[in-house]
């Protein structure tokens, strides 16, 4: 690629917290940089994108003052559309307003969204490519209504119909003043880019399979190979969870099992260690691994329902989730379909209690059906391969005319 | 064309979107320059043209062991990110990326301490404005602001000694010039322009700043209430969530006056449910020219309004909320004008509010001594926006 072609890219993450999310676009941002693309970020979590990002410039993605009442526990995308300002078109203005400041001193040839639904509507109204990188959770399904987010309880379709009827009036009522033309239902709004990307599965994507969208698997964060501990014959299995009020009894009834445990643990305390330290057959660490890797040697995964469920999948390895909030039990919900995962407790209750865990995991473990679906899920997705799918990204985002 | 870049850090409120918001607007009306912005809020009253050229600041990261009742403004340093070598290499860091992108000539901040310490080094005009609290005297440890009891300056001396060595690691790290004592990079600016008045500085300051006076600039849309028909005293009051609304809102609906209210933020929806046929309640902020003839003005001693009820000639309930407005209130509590009553503790009782209602509405002298410092401290004798607008001007000749 020559210095011409290079590219100005905006990288944009605007809802919800937490590391999963950089660590989905992080293979992503470092291979356009590498390409010789300038790429900077705007995003919600300025602070933990810097040590992400340590050599790109980080913007914080403009935040809605204040809190918006209502819907604490989102049953669908447009009650989260609401709670992120959608409801109030002044507050509409003055969001896509400061998001198309950036784009000013940007400049941006594409617009990479990650969950940023105010930022694609800022930049319906500028000549820049628009590429989506999301999943099933931030991505409507092609119905009229938006997707529902607790398929497992009842649903309130009236109050949900009144939100919905009410965003999409303010963001036609924006569009409009935008010169732009106004959508006919407000999952349209999410189909006006140039490309779709969702890192998931059809199986596992939150709110159903979707035909207009590219299906690209999970990135491949790559890592150190799993460090597990001496295992002998024993089975493995993986436990990736993050501290919970449980964890501790939960490592240790585990130990009792006599299996080959490696526990990551992000954050755990030095009590939590201490308690584990007798415990022969189970690895403690913080540091991730490359799961991947470790999908393919592990017999059974334990891990809360995000991301880590496909990959445990896709390396034949069924899973007893642990989902800590509603997101999680949905992937989980999903993955329970494809026979080759088990739920631990339920969606009142999360995260579940240890013993909740451990009838679960038994549950798992007693019925050998469940590592042959999970044998048979990895098979139908045999060819997927994650640097392909990420040069595809990479293609997606660069438009045509380029090497 | 050069570009000035505005910051706003802390603090909240009107207090401060008033006064950015006018001097945005000067500057751009007067000087050919792009004005750009960089607020910790997207505040409603901010107008819409503003936000065309605004980025989100960078969060304040808080203390990981704040301190509970910072006395001194090195405390409240430490409370917004100068705690941790990480919290600061954080947010100079972000600040750097803004103007590494925005690339002002000049560097405009209205209390944000971060911004300014993150442009240490670069090659830009800075000047500091806002009110006394925001910009401490050179000193080491920094002196104690007015009316404050309790400063211990060995404590503070420790305290700003570590966090003095925390920000010199950083700013090497940065390639930015270390500092001797930690107000250098207050004082190292290209101008210090105070919108106060001396009598009103939160400081005592043995080298007076350039005192700009206050200027009043109320933003986006103002209500324009009429008073409520009837008898009894006329009182405008500007109230925000406190343990003791509840209790002054009885109180101010007891049918004895004639109220305004403009409720701010979530005060809202307590205040609505008090509305009478002698009581109005607005949630847009009011235009202080439609309550010019109150008998009473309520507040919780922000700055701003305090001037703004001198400029009135109108005595004042004052209800202070946290130290800064503490401040204000012993200010003026001190030149005969105002009575106070803490609101930071305890709920108030509604017998307090009761006997400072009738003493500032039945005795003169509070009247008397507003009107008297109002016409012994002229506004127009104070240089004001256009000035202010006018000096950073000459940085972008």
């Amino acid at each position: 690629m020559n210095g011409q072609s290079r590219l100005s890219i905006l990288v944009t993450w605007e809802l919800r917290g937490g590391s999963g999310h950089l660590m989905r676009l992080r293979p992503i941002v470092e291979q356009l940089a590498r390409r010789g693309h300038h790429v900077t970020l705007a995003v919600s979590d300025l602070i933990r994108a810097q040590q992400f990002f340590p050599d790109l410039a980080c913007l914080q993605s403009p935040q809605r003052p204040g809190q918006n009442p209502g819907f604490p526990q989102f049953a669908s995308l447009g009650e989260i559309l609401h709670h992120a300002g959608f409801n109030d078109l002044g507050m509409v203005k003055r969001l896509c307003a400061a998001w198309q400041a950036i784009g000013e001193l940007v400049r941006p040839d594409v617009v990479v969204m990650h969950f940023s639904p105010m930022a694609l509507l800022a930049f319906q109204a500028i000549p820049v490519r628009r590429v989506l990188i999301d999943n099933g959770y931030s991505h409507p399904t092609a119905t009229p209504r938006m997707p529902d987010l607790r398929p497992w309880q009842r649903g309130y379709v009236e109050l949900q119909d009144g939100i919905e009827e009410d965003i999409l009036q303010t963001i036609n009522a924006y569009l409009v003043e935008q010169n732009r033309e106004p959508v006919a239902e407000l999952p349209a709004l999410f189909r006006r880019v140039d490309s779709i990307n969702l890192m998931t599965l059809p199986e596992l994507d939150h709110t159903g399979p979707k035909r207009h969208v590219h299906y690209r698997g999970y990135v491949e964060p790559g890592g150190p190979p799993p460090p597990w501990p001496e295992s002998g014959a024993r089975p493995r299995v993986l436990v990736y969870l993050r501290p919970f009020a449980g964890i501790g009894e939960l490592l240790l009834r585990l130990g009792g099992m006599r299996w080959a445990i490696l526990a990551i643990v992000p954050g755990h305390d030095q009590q939590l260690k201490a308690r584990l330290a007798g415990v022969s057959n189970l690895h403690l660490t913080e540091a991730l691994c490359d799961l991947h890797l470790a999908a393919r040697q592990a017999d059974l995964a334990v891990c809360a329902g995000g991301d880590t469920v496909g990959i445990m999948l896709l390396g034949a390895t069924p899973v007893c989730m642990v989902p800590y909030n509603a997101e999680q039990y949905l992937t989980a919900w999903r993955a329970e379909k494809t026979g080759a995962a088990v739920t631990a407790g339920s969606p009142s209750r999360l995260p579940p209690r240890s013993d909740e865990i451990i009838t679960a995991l038994n549950r798992l473990i007693g019925n050998p059906d469940y590592r042959d679906r999970a044998s048979e899920f990895a098979a139908r997705y045999k060819d997927i391969d994650p640097a392909r799918e990420l040069s595809a990204i990479i293609a997606e985002i660069e438009g045509e005319g380029f090497p | 064309m050069k570009r000035i870049l505005l910051t706003w850090e802390l603090g909240s409120g009107l207090g401060h979107v008033a006064p950015l918001t006018g001097l945005g607007r000067q500057l751009e009306k007067t000087l050919e320059a792009s004005v750009w912005y960089s607020f910790q809020s997207l505040h409603e009253q901010l107008p819409l043209e503003q936000f065309r050229r605004m980025l989100q600041a960078p969060p304040v990261q808080s203390a990981r062991n704040p301190i509970g009742r910072p006395n001194g403004f090195s405390d409240m340093l430490h409370n917004v990110g100068f705690d941790s070598v990480g919290h600061l290499r954080g947010a100079i860091r972000a600040w750097r990326d803004i103007y590494a992108l925005v690339q002002p000539d000049v560097l405009v901040c209205e209390f944000s301490p971060m911004s300014l310490l993150a442009s240490r080094g670069l090659p830009v005009a800075r000047v500091q404005i806002g009110t006394g609290w925001h910009v401490p005297p050179p000193g080491a440890p920094v002196p104690a602001y007015r009316h404050l009891p309790g400063h211990d300056l060995e404590q503070q001396r420790t305290l700003e000694d570590a966090m003095l060595e925390r920000v010199n690691r950083v700013l090497t790290e940065f390639g930015a010039p270390a500092m001797s004592s930690l107000t250098d990079f207050f004082q190292d600016v290209d101008l210090i322009a105070l919108s106060t008045t001396p009598d009103f500085d939160h400081f005592d300051r043995t080298k007076p700043p350039r005192y700009m006076g206050h200027s009043s600039a109320r933003p986006g849309t103002l209500a324009h209430p009429s008073w409520p028909p009837g008898d009894g005293p006329r009182i405008f009051a500007y109230l925000k969530p406190f343990q003791g609304l509840n209790t002054l809102l009885k109180q101010l609906s007891s049918g004895r006056y004639r109220v305004i209210i403009h409720a701010a933020e979530q005060a809202w929806d307590t205040a609505r449910h008090f509305a009478s046929r002698k009581v109005t309640v607005s949630r847009p902020p009011v235009a202080l020219d439609s309550v010019a003839d109150a008998d009473l003005v309520i507040s919780h001693a922000g700055h701003g309004l305090i001037h703004e009820t001198l400029a009135l000639e109108l005595p004042m309930l004052l209800l202070p909320l946290h130290r800064e407005q503490q401040v204000n209130a012993a200010n003026a509590h001190e030149i005969g004008v105002a009575l106070v009553i803490e609101c930071t503790g305890q709920p108030p009782a509604a017998e307090a509010f009761e006997a400072a209602l009738g003493r500032l509405l039945g005795e003169a002298q509070f009247r008397q001594a507003a009107r008297a410092f109002r016409r012994s401290h002229d506004p127009a004798t104070y240089p004001g926006l256009t000035a202010l607008s006018d000096a950073i001007g000459k940085f972008v000749e």
